[in-house]
This record gives structure tokens, sequence and C-alpha cells, in this order.
């Protein structure tokens, strides 16, 4: 696959996908040295939408930032908000009621179902096929509709505290959740039927673009992309944090490292997710969703903390450096879609551009996490 | 048909149309193949060529052999163009314009050569006494297909070896860029 | 003579102005279709289920100013949609509707039908080389292989059945299978061909239309998440429009030729009523499929296209004809 290829300069050209390209889905710029339909090697250009998340984190308080993480990825913003969350309490020593855990979890989880279904469509669509999106877009406005409810919002959620959550769920909410998990289950028997089953949908994604296990430990990939090579890596197994380790679910791995793989980890996530989503329904335990001992002011003691989740795109990480005042000395964001995509360049060298185009989809990028 | 009415047909007779299709189908042919020969660009070329060869399909439909009309535009603008289009493809992507100077004998040359060609072709179309065949058949398939198995068959398997060694030759000719 | 002479002229119009306003009006259809596929409304508000749609894109695209971009050859630039359009829709002129309904039959019509086709390959070729833009060329080199690939099976299959009828006449082709449903070519089993193969020969001659009309799953050359537009990106106005309608005339060319060649033209299945009802019937279930194809599949891959044409496509098409030939000699 990658054998060297020995090209005279004016035998290929240079091929600049993006900044504006229907498949970097965003701002990324992808230079490829091009070998008629062959790459011969390409470079990845990032921050295009950098927005120096992390300079505002050191500037801003504690709650002030707490809106900043859900900008960073648009489509899964739950989990980047619960390390935030996770990291402050840690080190603040801030007890979380274990209803709001439950919650945080659940959210979490739905989120992470919302994200993977409209990478899914956005997939597909990569591929070709159009109609999968609007299903999957139809599935995940029942999620929206959920979280909205009881966030106030679609995207940029607002909703985790320290301590706690800004608003309790209510009955609708779960009743909401509850018929959700069925119908998910349905379109997920559909979607296989229909897409993981197709024959060109499988033609093009089996055996395509293999990533060995050294690559992504090379590049630091997590998610689908190192479950899809055989890495059994999950923060939520691996790392537990939060409630995880009373819910059981299992972590989707597959071997082969083809972009069939890592679409597969990612559907059984779907799964995975919706059965975490259910036994959280079941346990949700009543009581407060805000600790009743609180400090006014957050000031986390001097010291380095970090705190890993893991979010739809994979494992993230916040790590605090706190001199103890009002506002953190450092605060370093590690966000996993930013490895996942730097292994793109040496991955693709020798494949057809639509091969590394499909490839690039089932790496499921997010532009502005990366650039933060 | 004498002479006469070959000068001078009214314009709106049967024979004035078809002198006013022949001479646009003409027109089209020539001015194809100067641009197919004059352009700087391949892809310019390559039209001019094609705009050539849809003329003289649309003499030859005029001449009444649809059939042989036909297969001029689908083997030779549907296939040859193309198959030129791919060494164009594969020669230079990004074509250069003309390089240095011509030499120095190609105009004057080149002018004595189509001069004499042109002058040929032209004695030999007012020399040669043309007569005009009302019909001698309806130039379908059928007789086409007829006459080269049965008058013709000499030429027609001849025409096919021509193409096998071409065939041949390609392919020797990849295998030895696919050793390299 | 004059009379004649009229009569041509004005059916020729006709038939161009058929294929003009399917081409505008199957962008609705489609529209429309892939709604129902993906469950959204599509365009309702202009005019009753949103009718005034193409006529309104139309006018909006051709007050649209075209501009060429810079370093790009002009005049090719230009010549390109109208070439994607012209063939398209001269092809219409020899399509027989019904045993009355057709502008000018000719003796050679399915040769006709694929010359003009093979034109249609020419301008993606020019549009994409004189766009001076990389994609575009990319797009244009796919393109063009891929008319080449599946232009010969089809080819083949066509003559298949031009020797199962013993004419490449268009009419003769229908009138051969007017009886019944039995005489049609794709279930040939009354009439001159007893090859149980030709409903194999239907389904390769479809999917060629398929990759030559570049329709999905086939639409390489417009491969919109690779090549972003293919060789129209830096096509605007009523240029991107042409070549939009250009697309949707050669589908409609595609769809008649499978309806004369394999679905018994204007006949009946039941030999009642045979007329051009029937054949815009056929045509436009045909339409159809084409229509959820595309909605349905996603795209395959440019080695799986031509892999998919020179080693199954071809092979299986001249086994079917040497098959077909035999039968003829036999029976």
């Amino acid at each position: 696959m990658n054998a060297p290829i020995e090209l005279r300069a004016d035998e290929t050209f240079v091929l600049n996908v993006g900044p504006q390209h229907p498949a970097t889905h965003g701002v990324l710029r992808v230079k490829m040295e091009m070998h008629g339909e062959y790459i011969v090697s390409a470079e990845t250009v990032i921050g295009y939408i950098h927005r120096m998340h992390e300079k505002m984190g050191e500037l801003k308080t504690y709650p002030q930032f707490l809106m900043n993480l859900s900008r960073m990825d648009y489509l899964g913003a739950l989990g980047y908000s619960h390390a935030h969350v996770l990291v402050v309490e840690k080190a603040s020593g801030i007890v979380v009621p274990e209803r709001a855990e439950y919650i945080r979890a659940i959210m979490v989880e739905l989120n992470r179902i919302a994200s993977h279904l409209f990478w899914f469509g956005a997939f597909v669509m990569d591929l070709g096929g159009f109609s999968p999106l609007m299903y999957a877009l139809q599935d995940r406005e029942h999620i929206l509709d959920m979280l909205e409810a009881v966030t106030g919002s679609r995207l940029t959620y607002c909703y985790f505290r320290f301590g706690g959550l800004y608003n309790d769920v209510d009955d609708d909410f779960i009743a909401a959740a509850r018929r959700f998990i069925p119908r998910m289950r349905k379109s997920l028997k559909k979607y296989r039927r229909l897409v993981t089953d197709n024959v060109i949908f499988r033609k093009r994604l089996d055996g395509i673009a293999p990533l060995s296990k050294e690559i992504c430990r090379k590049y630091g990939a997590s998610s689908a992309v190192a479950r899809g090579s055989g890495i059994n890596f999950d923060v939520r197994k691996n790392e537990p944090y939060s409630v995880y380790p009373r819910f059981d679910f299992d972590i989707p791995v597959y071997p082969q490292g083809d972009s069939l793989a890592r679409y597969m980890v990612r559907m059984d996530e779907i799964e995975q997710s919706l059965r975490i989503v259910e036994q959280g329904l079941d346990k949700l335990p009543g009581g407060p969703i805000m600790p009743e001992k609180k400090p006014k002011l957050i000031k986390p003691p001097p010291g380095d903390y970090y705190q890993a989740v893991e979010t739809a795109r994979g494992s993230f990480g916040v790590r605090l450096v706190s001199d103890g005042g009002k506002t953190p000395y450092r605060l370093k964001l590690r966000s996993p879609t930013y490895s996942n995509m730097h292994l793109f360049d040496e991955a693709c060298r020798g494949m057809m551009i639509m091969d590394a185009l499909a490839f690039m989809g089932s790496l499921d990028l997010v532009i502005p996490e990366i650039d933060r | 048909m004498n002479p006469s009415t070959l000068a001078s047909p009214g314009l709106f007779t049967v024979e004035g149309l078809v002198g006013v299709v022949f001479l646009t189908m003409a027109a089209i042919t020539l001015i194809g193949g100067m641009i197919a020969c004059n352009s700087d660009r391949l892809v310019r070329s390559l039209s001019g060529l094609v705009i050539c060869f849809v003329g003289v399909a649309g003499l030859y439909f005029l001449l009444n052999s649809p059939f042989v009309s036909m297969m001029q535009i689908l083997i030779y603008v549907g296939a040859i163009t193309v198959t030129i289009s791919f060494a164009i493809m594969l020669a230079a992507p990004e074509e250069k314009r003309k390089i240095g100077p011509p030499s120095l004998f190609s105009g004057p040359l080149g002018f004595i050569a189509a001069a004499l060609i042109a002058g040929g072709f032209a004695t030999l179309a007012v020399r040669t006494e043309w007569t005009v065949h009302e019909k001698i058949n309806d130039g379908s398939m059928k007789v086409i297909g007829l006459q080269l198995l049965t008058d013709h068959s000499m030429v027609f398997e001849l025409v096919s070896v021509v193409l096998l060694v071409a065939i041949l030759g390609a392919l020797v000719i990849a295998r030895q860029g696919r050793e390299q | 003579m004059r009379l004649t002479l009229l009569n041509v002229i004005v059916a020729v119009v006709i038939a161009i102005a058929f294929a003009a306003v399917n081409a505008a009006y199957l962008v609705w259809a489609e529209r429309r279709g892939a709604a129902r596929i993906q469950r959204r409304p599509g365009p309702n508000i202009n005019g009753p289920f949103g009718l005034l749609q193409p006529p309104l894109d139309g006018i909006k695209l051709m007050a649209k100013q075209l501009t060429i971009p810079g370093g790009a050859d002009r005049i090719l630039f230009i010549i390109a949609p109208i070439l994607a359009m012209f063939p398209a829709i001269t092809s219409f002129v020899t399509i027989p509707f019904s045993d009355t309904i057709v502008a000018k039959n000719m003796n050679v019509g399915v040769l006709m039908i694929f010359a003009f086709a093979s034109l249609g390959s020419m301008s993606l070729l020019i549009a994409g080389f004189s766009s001076r833009n990389k994609y575009s060329m990319m797009s244009s080199v796919r393109a063009v292989s891929q008319a080449v690939a599946y232009e010969i099976p089809m080819l083949i299959t066509a003559i298949t059945v031009v020797l199962i009828t013993g004419s490449p006449d268009l009419m003769e082709i229908v009138r051969q299978q007017s009886p019944s449903i039995l005489h049609w070519n794709i279930f040939p089993l009354l009439g001159n061909s007893h090859n149980i193969l030709m409903p194999f020969a239907f389904l390769i001659f479809f999917v060629c239309t398929l990759a030559e009309t570049n329709r999905a799953p086939f639409d390489l050359g417009e491969a919109e998440s690779e090549l972003v537009a293919g060789f129209h990106t830096e096509y605007g106005s009523m240029g991107f429009g042409l070549f939009f309608m250009g697309e949707y005339a050669n589908i409609v060319i595609g769809s008649c030729m499978t309806t004369i060649l394999f679905l018994g033209g204007w006949s009946c299945p039941f030999g009642l009523f045979p007329g051009v009802w029937w054949f815009i019937l056929k045509l436009y279930l045909l339409i159809a499929t084409f229509i959820w194809i595309r909605w349905t599949f996603p795209r395959t891959t440019i080695y799986g296209l031509l892999n998919l044409s020179w080693k199954i496509l071809i092979p299986l098409s001249l086994a079917n004809l040497l098959l077909t030939a035999g039968l003829i000699k036999v029976f």
C-alpha cells in the first residue's frame, strides 16, 4: 500500500482540497500531491478557525469558561463540558450528588448517539448516498428535542455546573427517552439493511485504508479509529470516571483497521450508548442535583490536575494547572480529533482520492474541535 | 444530368438546396481541419478534428449513405477522438505553447507540398467525367455487410490483420512500460 | 415537397420541445422523488405541487451572469454546455413514440442515437479541459474513461437486439415486439429469438445507460464529495443549466432506448390498445427507477466502475451476442 513511489516533479500536481471543500466538513485544508488519481503525499493544514479557547480559559474565571467548551465540538458538546466540570470538581473537591452524575451520563450518551448519527449521515453522504443523512437527522432530531427541553439549547449546551446541573430532568424527558430507545433500535436495524449491507457501500469500505495498531499508537488515536484497529481502549472502561463503572456495557472492537471497521465500531457504539441510557433511566436515583455545600467562588488549590473522558470523537482530556487564583494558570485541552486527523497524512499515501476522502470521513473530523 | 444544370440551378430548387447543404458541410469540414492544424492548444485541435469529422459525416449523409455517416460519428468522434484525448491527457496535462521558431524549410516546402496536393485534387476533380448514378443501393447495413463479406472479403480480412498488429503492438509497449 | 419539409420541421420542433420540457420537469420530478424518499416535502411553494419551480429556476439561471474563469479557454468553455444539450435533444428526432408519432424515422435509428450519445462525452471532455480547474480536469478524465468503457457493452447489447430484429430501424424493432409481452426482447419466448439470457442483456443495457448518463451510482464525473462538482465546477448561470438539462435529456433518451429495444416500445403487454400512452408509461417508469436508484445507493469507485465494465459487462454481452446469433441460426 505505502510502497515508495518515485516520481519526477513534473509528473505530479498539487491539489488543494479545502479550506472550502464538500469532503472536509468544515474549514480544513489538505494539500495533496497527486499522481493522477493517486495521492503521493498529503499535508493537512489546520488553524482556519482557531479561536484561542485555551487562552480564553486562562483569562476567564471557571464559571465563565463553562460555555466555551461546548463551542469546541458542535456535535457532541456535552462530553467536552463533562471533562471540564470533572477536572474542576476534582481540583476543588466538590462532591457531586448521585442523581446529577446519572443525569450527566444519560445526557452525554444521548449526545454521543446524536453525534454518531450525524457522522453516519455525513459519512454516507461522503460516499455519495444522500438519503441516509435525512433519516439520521430525523432520529437525531428526537434527541435534540429532548435535550433542548432540559438544557435549553440544541447544540451548544451549557448544562453542567460545577457540582451538578443547571436543570433537573422531568417526567416528560424520561418518558421521551424511554420512547426513544426502542425507536432508535428499530432505526439501527433499518440502517443495517439500507446501508451496512449495501454491496456498493461494503466495496467502498471493506479493506480500504487499513490502519495498523502502530500508527494509531504513534499518533495517539482514540475512539473508533483506535478501536477499529483492534486497540481496546475506551476511557469509560480503562480510566473510569463518574458513574460509568456501574453500567453494564461493552466496548466494540474490530481488528481489521479498515474504514468498514471504524464504521462498524461507531454503529455498535450507538447500540451500547442506548444500553447505558436504558440502565441510567432504570437506576436514576432521587435527590438534589446540586450539592448542598459548594464554595461560592471556585478557587482550586494550587496543583496540576487532569481528567480525560470518552467523547463521541475519542479521548478528550483537560489539564488544569491552578495557582490558587480565580482563573486557571493553564488550561490545556487535549482534543481527540487533532490526534485522529494527523495520521491521515501518513496513512493516505498511495491511496486513490476517492478512498482517501472516504477514509477522512471515517475519521469523524470536527474541525472547530481541532482548531479550538 | 448535363453540365448546364449543374452550373446554375436556382437556389430554391432541390438541387439548389442540396448544393447549399453540400457547401455548408464542405465548409465545416475545411474549417474543422484548419482549426485542427493551426491551433496552439491540443484540446482545440482535437475539437477542430471533431468538427471536421462531423462535416465528413454530413457529406456521407448527403450522399445517401446514412450508415457510413453514423459510423463516421460513432467511431471517429466517439472513439478515435476520445482515444486521442487520452493520449493528450497522458502526454501533457498542462500543454505548452509552441516551442521555438519553425524550421526554415517548413514554410516554403510545406506550401509547395500543399499546393501540389491541392492542385492535383483540383485537376482530378475538373478532368474527371462525373457521372451521377441514380442510386446504387440504399446504403443500408445489410448491403454493406454483404459487400464486405463477399466482394471485398480480402480487404476486410486484411484490415482485421492490421488491427491485430496494432493491438499486439500496444500490448508490447504497455508491457515494456510495466516492467520498467 | 414544401409541405413535407414543413411537416418535418414542425415534427422536429415538437420533438425538441418535448425534450426540453422533459429535461426541465424531470428536475422537478427528481427533487420531489428525492424528497419522498427522504421524507421531506420537496419543492411545494411555487405553484401547485411546486410545478412552477423549473421555469422559475430557469429564469433565475438565465438572469445570472455567466462568469468565465481567468485562464480558461473562452471559446471551448462556452461551446461545451451547448454541446452537452445539442446531441441529446437532436436524438429525439428519431425516437418513435408510436407507430405514427415520430419526427423523422431513419432506417439506422439505433446507430444514430448511439452516434449522438458518443458526442456527449466530448462535451464533458471539453468542459473539463477548458475550465482550467484541477477538479474539472480529473472529472473529465474520469467521465471519458467511463464513457469509453460503457459504450462498448451498450453497443454490443444493442447489436444483439438488432440481430434479433434484423434491422437497425427503431420502428421495425418495436413492430416485431408488438404482438404480446412474450415477444418483447426482454422475455423473448416467442418471436425470433429464444434466448433466455435476454433479461440479463436488459440489465446490462440498463446499467450501461446509468453509467453513460453519469447517474448515481456511477456519477463519478461529478462526484461532489471528491471533485466538488466535477466538470461543471466553474460553470454558473445557464452554462450550468444546460449541463443539467442535458443530463436529464440524456436520461430520457436512455429510457426511450431501453423501452424501444427491450420493452416493446408503444406496444401493450396484452396486445390491447397499443399507443403512445404505453410508451410514455414505460418511459416514466424507467425514469422513476433512475431516480429511485440515485437516492438509494452510494457511489462506486472509479476502479470498481471500470472493472465492472471491462471484466463483467463486456464479456457477458459478447457471450450473449454469440449465443443469440447461434440461437437465431438454429431456430
